[in-house]
């Protein structure tokens, strides 16, 4: 991981090069945020991140300088960015919550703040890329 | 879905770039895509950001071939100001989600 930001959850064994991940399983991200603003003087007080269904509160930043953060996720050859989620995980997940969405972020507030120079996120693939319709000619 | 772990992204202005080598195939043999990804200018929204823009390259010689309709994915972090610049740092997923 670069020096921003580190993997906190699942944890890493020494051993482990690759992380196996699930829908259920919860992806805690450490953004080094100090080390951004003092990289570049500036004065952000936060972090926000897309109002997922599991984001509790919404929050008024009008006036705040925030860093916004997303999760992008991408077909390999393709270069499709996949954006919502397949037929059968959209059905599974429910309108419960509000529009299903491929990445759901676990948090109190869409605005995260420091703490102690430091900002976790949460959240979980609600969907796997294998999921799309195949669309890589190159191997077919 | 899995993460890989060990990419030497680095972050950093625009103008820096980002390299992530030939990576081997990992335990439980699971490839590891090779990448040679290149920040560039892109956009997000309306807002001006740096972006990764290649996805890792196709499969090389002596690497592991996907199985036909696999398409692992590729993850970004994306930290972006729209005033400034962007962080990013662009993981592969590895293919194996939906074993269980």
């Amino acid at each position: 991981m670069p020096g921003w930001i580190d993997l906190i959850k699942p944890r890493l064994q020494e051993q482990d090069r690759v992380i196996t991940l699930r829908r259920e399983t919860n992806v805690t991200l450490e953004i080094n945020f100090e080390q951004i603003l003092e990289q570049h003087s500036a004065v952000w007080s936060g972090i926000k991140v897309p109002a997922t269904g599991s984001v509790k509160n919404y929050v008024d930043t009008t006036g705040k300088s925030l860093l916004e953060f997303r999760i992008n996720l991408y077909g390999a050859t393709n270069e499709r960015p996949y954006e919502k989620l397949c037929a059968n995980c959209e059905k599974r997940v429910g309108t419960k919550s509000g529009i299903p969405s491929l990445i759901d972020f676990k948090a109190e507030s869409d605005m995260i703040e420091p703490e102690d120079g430091r900002i976790r996120v949460t959240f979980v693939f609600c969907c796997y890329p294998q999921h799309a319709p195949p669309a890589d000619g190159e191997y077919l | 879905m899995h993460f890989q772990t060990d990419l030497n992204a680095t972050m950093g202005p625009p103008e820096v770039s980002s390299q992530m080598g030939h990576e081997a195939a990992a335990n439980n043999g699971i490839r590891i895509s090779s990448t040679n990804d290149q920040m560039q200018s892109s956009a997000f929204g309306t807002a001006p950001i740096v972006s990764i823009g290649q996805p890792p390259a196709p499969a090389h010689s002596g690497d592991e071939v996907l199985n036909p309709g696999e398409d692992n994915g590729n993850v970004e972090f994306v930290l972006h100001s729209t005033s400034i610049q962007s962080y990013l740092s662009r993981l592969p997923v590895c293919p194996g989600g939906l074993t269980s």
